[in-house]
């Protein structure tokens, strides 16, 4: 957070093109997006449109073939992938559509996994956190069950705690309540618009028109640009709410 | 490539797009097929070739070896109606300088008619045959052992110190006696006259005889052998050792029985060992494609077709596996069987498999790993369509008994909590590469403890022989003369003059009798180290005591010590009182010691001697032939005629070499199996990686660094490797006991002396980690260095 002013992503011509035996493919046209500290932005567009491709260059977990990849002032696209691994492990939150937890680790020590690898808070501060985060998702007496044990909902709200265990600045979930009913899936809306309120960023990819509308910004991608950018009113409210 | 239909081609390529994982799979099954089948083979061709051979050079039922009698004897022998047919042969030992300052034991023989042998029959290799007079032929395995060659001189020298030198004619095969090398004596063939005009007289010292009837039945042939000797004896001719010989194999099969034994039970073992290794590598393979089950069945492809294809796959994985596996195990089988064939002078020309060999190499290859995919395909065809595709995320279906114990390992750091519990999560799989682990660490820890003890047993019995250089005489000569020779001579220390007689126990109805190697020594003899089991040794005074060996109670199983003992020396009954049993280490031989002044005044030969073992104050080679070589000229000096000498480190020599070819081959199986062990390890580690390639791609969006993911997994694998290894282990314990104790009654009456070889365990633990490590490295580099994209779409 070197820089308040300062956007949080900044993508800068970003051009992603796809080698593949019938030709090439340009799944990304030269994308230009800033997205500052405190927005909860949904990333919109159809199965083919480039937004998960969009949004994984955004998590360094692929490279863009031209332009610039710059979030809180680190231009990712030149970090080698251990160093990646290291940094967004410190900077980012990943939500996956399928929860992705370790299932031979229990919920608690899904979310102390990160803070182990990046060597991140003491040992003996990391499962106070740990059950500080299962609190704030509402999942503090399931802190010691395997993930199998679980329902999706419950999976889906601790990989959102494992997003957070190194408190990151940006997380970014792709398609995060695609996997689950849409009571279930409110329920997680509901924590991310928490933590938004504390001053996280979000980027979230989805096709859920719906939930589209309780964010901030809607960023529409069609066909490998950007085809819309809509900012809400809560999009200025919750800028000030994060800057104060 | 040839046109498959669509599914085929499919098929194909989920097989064999990881072209490390078919790789792998080929590999475990090549490795099964060549370890079992040279194995086999080596074990099928040395059985059969040993008949084979012995067949055809008519074996006799038994040999007499005598002193020398005349041709009447020979006409009265087979007159016996129990007699079929009589050989007989004229021996005479000398010795022959092969390099300077070294002597080898010569055996010459003669026999009277070479063209028309009747048993244990000679036959001319190269060169020429029969031998003409003032000629030398050399038996084939001998040639180099006494460092000559047709076409060269061989100069002998005669026990009296004259020499004779005869050219080389030709080679000879002699199945009758084992590999020149392996029993420390060379062999040369002359002809009668030749005979006569080196040793001075006429007439035979060995008769051969074949029985008319039972030649099967040892007890009739050692009765007829008691009937043969009787008459022999009559006629004034001292029979020293009668040596029954087996009509199903040569004399030289006691060589390679333990090694067959080995062969076979190791081979047994490895047979099962495969069979794991390749049920491990096939099911794992396969559990990677139930999603693609559960897509064929979606688009309408039925159980029977799935279940098809890919046993046919898998079939044609086998097929090939045996195309490199089966000519890879002909020429493993053959290089084996001609090693150890040599050492047991056997000229193999057939080095044909049986039939037999190539079933269990088809079964090995096609069975198993067809088999072994059944379970996982069946279990993949039974997965309804939807949960099969359904399988997108992290496997977890975790919720055993056991799985929620482990799940109670808590405190430790998380990457740690991750390896100890995924060694735990693919119960099936971890059972399968356990037992793999723990049967190929059992039986290579067994390899090297049964050639650890192997070599204690090789002490143990070199503990019988504790001189530095003993000489035999020819008759007995005055013991203090020689000894003031002997200890005049530079390096010797003590001297010691044994007296020795070969007795026999008397027969009876019940039994037949047994010849026995009695010898009388000084009872503070510091050249003999025996074993003894029950009892004691001798002490001063023994004027009547006798410590016999296990052999003599093996054949007298109701004699203990205390129990007086009948033997009869030079025609005269003797009783002796037995006052300790020591152990005979690969012997069969009836040994019996006394005191020396108990045997000689009995055998008439008080203050004589025809044996003389002394300490040396150097044990090499060099220095211990030049004690022999001073102690020959002092003793031809003084007209005491030598009949053999023997140095301790040519008899160490020996020893290695008779054994030095087990030795290795159980060094060979023990490599095989680090391969077939390795390739178990290496097999489930790397396929553990490729299953987890999604875990891989969560642990490094968390922020899992290239150094940290690696270390879950080698940290996985060395767990494995370690519960394997405590395992095998423990195994061998009870499977090298009966292992080194077949082996050493292969050889003798008894057990090898025991030791666990920690060794061979260490190595194998250092083995299985390295493997472990580098099996679970490489695939998760590769992993590590794919892009996270890449890594979370992985299909496994």
């Amino acid at each position: 957070m070197a820089d308040n002013n300062g956007a949080l992503i900044d993508l800068r011509n970003v051009q992603k093109v796809y080698k593949t035996a019938a030709g090439d493919f340009t799944a990304l046209k030269g994308i230009d997006l800033t997205v500052n500290r405190g927005e909860f932005v949904a990333m919109i567009g159809k199965s083919g449109s480039g937004k998960t491709t969009l949004i994984n260059m955004i998590t360094g977990i692929d490279r863009p073939t031209q332009g610039e990849v710059v979030i809180d002032g680190t231009a990712i696209q030149t970090m080698k992938e251990g160093k990646l691994a290291e940094w967004r492990g410190r900077n980012l939150g990943v939500i996956f559509q399928f929860f992705q937890l370790l299932p031979t680790l229990t919920a608690i020590e899904n979310i102390m996994l990160p803070m182990d690898f990046c060597n991140m808070y003491s040992a003996k501060e990391r499962p106070e956190r740990a059950l500080h985060l299962l609190e704030q998702v509402g999942l503090k007496d399931q802190a010691y069950k395997i993930p199998s044990t679980l329902s999706g909902g419950q999976q889906q709200r601790v990989a959102i705690a494992r997003s957070l265990a190194n408190d990151p600045p940006l997380l970014l979930a792709d398609e995060p309540t695609g996997n689950l009913d849409s009571k279930t899936a409110d329920s997680v809306f509901e924590v991310f618009e928490n933590f938004v309120a504390q001053g996280k960023t979000i980027v979230m990819v989805t096709h859920d028109n719906d939930l589209a509308s309780r964010v901030t910004r809607a960023v529409t991608v069609a066909d490998g640009s950007i085809e819309a950018d809509q900012q809400s009113d809560k999009t200025r409210t919750a800028m000030e709410t994060a800057n104060a | 490539m040839l046109k498959l239909s669509p599914r085929w081609r499919k098929i194909w390529a989920d097989l064999t797009t990881s072209k490390a994982r078919t790789a792998l799979v080929v590999m475990s099954i090549v490795v099964g097929i060549f370890a079992v089948g040279s194995i086999a083979g080596t074990s099928a061709i040395l059985n059969r070739e040993s008949k084979t051979l012995w067949q055809a050079v008519d074996p006799a039922s038994a040999v007499l070896v005598t002193t020398v009698f005349d041709e009447s004897v020979i006409e009265q022998v087979a007159a016996l109606p129990e007699i079929d047919a009589v050989q007989v042969r004229r021996s005479y030992d000398a010795r022959v300088e092969s390099n300077p300052g070294e002597y080898v034991d010569l055996r010459l023989f003669a026999v009277p008619d070479y063209e028309n042998m009747t048993l244990n029959t000679i036959n001319g290799e190269s060169g020429a045959y029969p031998p003409a007079d003032d000629t030398v032929l050399v038996e084939r395995s001998a040639d180099g052992f006494l460092n000559t060659a047709e076409g060269q001189d061989l100069t002998i020298e005669l026990p009296t110190g004259e020499t004779v030198t005869l050219p080389v004619t030709g080679i000879v095969y002699d199945l009758s006696q084992p590999a020149a090398s392996v029993l420390g004596t060379g062999y040369g063939y002359v002809s009668m006259a030749t005979m006569e005009a080196i040793t001075g007289e006429t007439g035979y010292n060995n008769l051969q005889f074949r029985v008319s009837e039972n030649a099967d039945d040892a007890d009739y042939v050692a009765q007829v052998s008691n009937t043969v000797r009787d008459l022999l004896e009559s006629q004034g001719t001292i029979v020293f050792t009668v040596v029954p010989q087996d009509p199903a194999e040569p004399p030289s099969f006691v060589f390679i029985l333990a090694l067959l034994l080995v062969l076979g039970v190791i081979g047994s073992l490895t047979f099962i060992l495969s069979g794991f290794l390749i049920v491990n590598i096939i099911s794992a393979v396969l559990a990677q494609q139930t999603k693609q089950i559960g897509i064929m069945k979606a688009i309408g492809a039925r159980t029977g077709q799935i279940i098809r294809m890919y046993l046919g796959l898998i079939g044609i994985f086998g097929v090939i596996a045996l195309l490199i596996g089966v000519p890879l195990s002909f020429f493993g089988a053959r290089g084996l069987a001609s090693i150890v064939g040599e050492l047991s002078n056997y000229k193999i020309t057939n080095f044909s498999i049986p039939l037999w060999v190539f079933a269990v190499q088809i079964f090995i290859g096609l069975v198993v790993p067809i088999t072994a995919a059944l379970i996982p395909v069946i279990a993949g065809t039974r997965t309804n369509v939807r949960e099969a595709l359904d399988s997108r995320g992290i496997d977890s279906n975790n919720n055993g008994i056991f799985d929620r114990i482990i799940t109670r390992f808590q405190g430790l750091p998380r990457p740690v909590l991750l390896s100890f519990r995924n060694t735990f999560r693919q119960k099936g799989r971890l059972v399968l590469t356990l037992l793999t682990l723990t049967l190929a660490g059992a039986i290579f820890a067994t390899v090297f403890t049964v050639r650890n003890s192997l070599f204690n047993t090789l002490d143990d019995a070199l503990g019988y022989d504790n001189y530095g250089v003993s000489v035999s005489l020819s008759e007995a000569y005055p013991a203090d003369e020689m000894v003031a020779l002997a200890e005049n001579i530079d390096g010797v220390e003590r001297v010691e003059a044994w007296a020795t007689a070969t007795g026999r126990t008397p027969q009876t109805d019940t039994q037949e009798s047994a010849g026995v190697n009695l010898r009388g020594l000084p009872p503070t003899s510091e050249t003999i180290l025996p074993l003894i089991e029950a009892g004691r040794w001798l002490e001063e005074g023994d004027t009547n005591g006798v410590v016999v060996n296990n052999n003599i109670i093996a054949a007298y199983p109701d004699l203990s010590v205390g129990d007086d003992i009948t033997l009869i020396l030079r025609g005269q009954e003797t009783t002796w009182t037995i006052v300790g049993i020591a152990q005979a280490i690969f012997s069969f031989e009836n040994d019996a010691w006394t005191t020396y002044d108990a045997l000689s005044e009995i055998i008439g030969e008080g203050g004589q001697s025809r044996l003389l073992r002394m300490t040396t104050s150097e044990n090499s080679a060099d220095a211990q032939n030049a004690i022999v070589e001073q102690l020959s000229t002092a003793f031809a000096e003084n007209n005491f005629l030598i009949d053999g000498t023997q140095t301790r480190a040519a008899l160490e020599t020996s020893f290695d070499l008779r054994f030095n070819t087990l030795v290795y081959s159980l060094l060979v199986l023990a490599g095989l199996l680090a391969i077939v062990g390795g390739l178990g390890i290496a097999g489930t580690t790397s396929i553990n990686v490729l299953e987890r390639m999604r875990e891989i791609g969560v642990m490094r969006s968390v922020g899992a660094s290239d150094f940290q993911v690696l270390g879950i997994f080698v940290a996985e694998a060395v767990f494995v490797g370690i519960i394997g290894w405590v395992l095998g282990s423990l195994l061998a314990l009870p499977i090298s006991r009966a292992l080194s104790d077949g082996v050493g009654n292969a050889f003798s009456n008894a057990p090898l002396a025991y030791s666990f070889d920690v060794t061979g365990a260490i190595l194998w633990l250092v083995l299985a980690l390295f493997l472990a490590f580098i099996s679970s490295y490489l695939p998760a580099r590769r992993a590590s260095q794919l892009t996270l994209r890449e890594v979370l779409s992985y299909e496994g």
